[in-house]
C-alpha cells in the first residue's frame, strides 16, 4: 500500500479541486437566492445585507410569479402518470424478454436497444403531426403519452438487467403449484423487482420534471404548463437584465423535489443503474 | 418445453402490447418524419401540400445546416475527449487505491446528472458571465484578461464543452466504477505474484476488461451528447453568437418553435437520425478490440 501513497495524495488533491468545481456553481445558485438584484451585482460572493428579507422577498416573487403553486400539483400528476405508464410497459416486456424462454428474445431486446441510441428529437414533428391528426394538442393526454413512451428503451435496459438476477426456482415452483403466468408476474415477481422499479421510475421522474421541450411544443394553456415551462418564461420575461436573485430563488424551488428525492434514494439510484448495465 | 394456451397467451399480451406501443409511438414517428419532410407542414393547418425534396435541396445549399453538424461532431468529439479519459482514470485510482472517501466522492460528482439542465444553464451562465462571472474573476487573479466566453465566436464551443464535461463525468466516474470493482480481485493477485506492478495491471487488466464498459458508454453518448447539447445550448445562447454554438438538434428544435417549419425540421430530423447512426457505427467499428471473458 505503501507505494501508492504518493499518487493517491495527488489524486486526493485533484478530487477535492473538482469537488470544489462541483459545489460553487451549487452555492452560488442558494447564495444568490437570497440576496436583492442590486447586492448581487455589487459582489457576487458576499453575503446579503439582509438575508431574511431578501430571502422572502425573492422566494414569494419566485413562488407567484412562476405560479409555482398551481402548476406543482399539475406537474407531478403528469409526471407520475406517465412514470406509471413507462414502468408498467416496461416491466411486462422486460420479464418477458429475460424469463419467459421466447425464441425471438434476443431480436425482441435488440428492437428496444434501438430506442436508446435514437434521439428523442428526431420523431418529434411527426408526433406533434400525430396529436394535431387526433385534437390532442394541449391536452396533458398526448404529454403523458410522449413522455412515457419516451423512457421505454431505457427503463427496459436497466430491467432486463434486473431481472436476470432473480433465480429461475421461484417461477419454477410457483407454476409447480399452480400458479398460472399472471400470478407468478403479479404476486412473486413485481414485488421482487422493485428497487429496480424504483430506480427506473425515479431516472424518468426527474427527466420529465426537467423537460420544456416537449412541453412548449405540445400545451398551450397555462394551467397546464409544467413547472419547468413557468422556469422558461420566467427567463425569457425578464428579459436581457435578468433579476438573478428570483431567478435563483425559482431555481431552487425547481430543483427542491431533486434534491429531496436524490437525498434519499441516491445509493439505490447509483447502484440500480449500475447493477446489470456494466456486464452485458 | 412445451407451452399451454394461458401461457402462450400470456406471452403475447407481455411482449405486444408494450411492444405495439412502443413501435407506434417511438420508432414510427423517427420513419415517419421523412413522409412529413417532404410536405409543407406548418403546425396547425392539416391541408399538407406535397413539396418534394424542397426542403433537402434547403438543407444542403443552408450554411447554419453544415455549422450545426460540424458543431455536434465536435462536441461529442470534445467532450468525449476530456471526460471519458478523466472518468477512467479516477474511477480507476478511486477504486483500486481503496480511497476510503470514494463514496462521498461518488455521490457528490453523481449529483449534477441529475439536476436539470436549465438550471445547470442558469448556474454556469453565471460563472461565464463577462461582467461578474466566477471565472473572469478566477482567472483575474492570474492577471488573464476575461472574456465574454459563451458571447464570443471561438470560445463559445469550448464553453459548451466544459459544461457538458461537468455534467456527465460524475455519471461516467460511477458507471466505470461500477465496472472495474466488477473484475476479479485475483487477476491481479496472480499478476502481483508474477512481478507486474501497478501501473503494468493498469494497462494490462483493468483497461481490456473496461473496454466494453467504455465502449457501450461512447455508443450511447451519440444520443445523450444530441439531447444535452441541445438543453444546455437552448437555455444559454439559443444558437449564438451568429449560429456559432448551434448544434443539429436546437437548430431543428428552432425550425420548429421559432420558423414554425414543421417540414424542413422533420428534413434536419432525419438528418440527425443519418448522423447519430453514422457516429455510432464508426465509434463501434474503430473502438473494436478483442472481447476478453471473465
Amino acid at each position: 500500500m505503501k507505494k501508492y501513497s504518493i499518487g493517491t495524495m495527488v489524486a486526493r488533491i485533484f478530487l477535492i479541486l473538482y469537488s470544489i468545481i462541483v459545489i460553487i456553481p451549487f452555492a452560488m445558485l442558494f447564495l444568490t437566492s437570497t440576496k436583492s438584484n442590486a447586492e448581487f451585482y455589487k459582489n457576487i460572493w458576499a453575503f446579503s445585507g439582509d438575508p431574511v428579507g431578501n430571502t422572502i422577498a425573492n422566494y414569494s416573487k419566485a413562488y407567484t410569479d412562476g405560479n409555482i403553486g398551481s402548476s406543482f400539483l399539475n406537474t407531478v400528476f403528469i409526471c407520475g402518470a406517465a412514470v406509471v405508464l413507462t414502468l408498467a410497459l416496461s416491466a411486462m416486456v422486460s420479464y418477458a424478454i429475460t424469463r419467459r424462454r421466447l425464441k425471438r428474445a434476443e431480436s425482441l431486446s435488440f428492437l428496444y436497444l434501438i430506442g436508446l441510441l435514437i434521439p428523442g428529437l428526431v420523431g418529434l414533428t411527426p408526433m406533434f403531426l400525430l396529436a394535431r391528426l387526433l385534437n390532442l394538442l394541449d391536452t396533458r393526454f398526448i404529454l403523458i403519452l410522449s413522455y412515457g413512451t419516451g423512457t421505454i428503451p431505457f427503463c427496459v435496459f436497466v430491467m432486463t438487467a434486473f431481472f436476470r438476477t432473480i433465480p429461475q426456482d421461484l417461477e419454477d415452483s410457483a407454476s409447480i403449484d399452480g400458479a398460472n403466468p399472471w400470478q407468478t408476474f403479479g404476486i412473486i415477481i413485481l414485488p421482487l423487482v422493485k428497487p429496480a422499479l424504483i430506480t427506473a421510475g425515479i431516472f424518468c421522474f426527474l427527466d420529465y420534471w426537467s423537460d420544456y421541450m416537449r412541453g412548449l411544443l405540445f400545451i398551450i394553456s397555462p394551467e397546464k404548463s409544467t413547472i419547468s415551462m413557468r422556469m422558461l418564461k420566467f427567463r425569457v420575461v425578464s428579459g436581457f437584465k435578468i433579476d438573478w436573485g428570483v431567478t435563483m430563488a425559482a431555481s431552487v424551488l425547481f430543483i427542491l423535489p431533486v434534491l429531496i428525492i436524490y437525498a434519499i434514494f441516491q445509493r439505490q439510484l447509483i447502484s440500480g443503474l449500475t447493477a446489470g448495465s456494466v456486464k452485458g | 418445453m412445451k407451452k399451454n394456451f394461458a401461457s402462450r397467451s400470456f406471452d403475447a399480451v407481455m411482449t405486444g402490447v408494450p411492444t405495439v406501443i412502443y413501435v407506434f409511438f417511438i420508432l414510427l414517428p423517427c420513419i415517419a418524419g421523412l413522409f412529413v419532410s417532404l410536405t409543407d407542414f406548418g403546425g396547425f393547418s392539416l391541408d399538407l401540400k406535397y413539396v418534394g425534396l424542397y426542403h433537402y435541396k434547403k438543407m444542403f445549399n443552408d450554411p447554419v445546416f453544415y455549422k450545426s453538424v460540424w458543431n455536434y461532431i465536435a462536441l461529442y468529439v470534445g467532450t468525449v475527449l476530456i471526460c471519458f479519459p478523466l472518468a477512467l482514470s479516477f474511477a480507476i485510482i478511486l477504486t483500486r487505491n481503496r480511497i476510503k472517501e470514494r463514496n462521498f466522492y461518488r455521490v457528490l460528482f453523481f449529483f449534477p446528472s441529475t439536476v436539470p439542465l436549465m438550471i445547470i444553464s442558469l448556474m454556469w451562465m453565471v460563472v461565464y458571465n463577462p461582467n461578474f462571472g466566477i471565472l473572469n474573476q478566477f482567472l483575474g487573479l492570474f492577471g488573464v484578461p476575461g472574456q465574454a466566453w459563451l458571447g464570443t465566436k471561438d470560445t463559445v464551443m469550448w464553453a459548451i464543452i466544459v459544461m457538458l464535461v461537468w455534467r456527465q463525468f460524475g455519471f461516467y466516474l460511477v458507471f466505470f466504477m461500477a465496472g472495474v470493482n466488477n473484475i476479479p480481485r485475483d487477476l491481479y493477485e496472480s499478476a502481483k505474484i508474477d512481478g507486474a506492478g501497478e501501473i503494468r495491471q493498469t494497462f494490462y487488466i483493468t483497461i481490456p476488461l473496461m473496454w466494453e464498459v467504455v465502449r457501450t458508454s461512447l455508443v450511447f453518448y451519440v444520443q445523450t451528447a444530441c439531447n444535452v447539447g441541445f438543453n444546455i445550448v437552448y437555455i444559454t445562447t439559443r444558437g449564438g453568437p451568429d449560429n456559432a454554438s448551434q448544434l443539429l438538434s436546437s437548430y431543428m428544435y428552432q425550425s420548429i418553435t421559432e420558423q414554425l417549419d414543421y417540414g424542413y425540421a422533420s428534413a434536419l430530423g432525419t438528418a440527425l437520425l443519418v448522423i447519430t447512426t453514422i457516429l455510432a457505427l464508426v465509434v463501434l467499428r474503430s473502438t473494436k478490440r478483442e472481447v476478453y471473458q471473465y
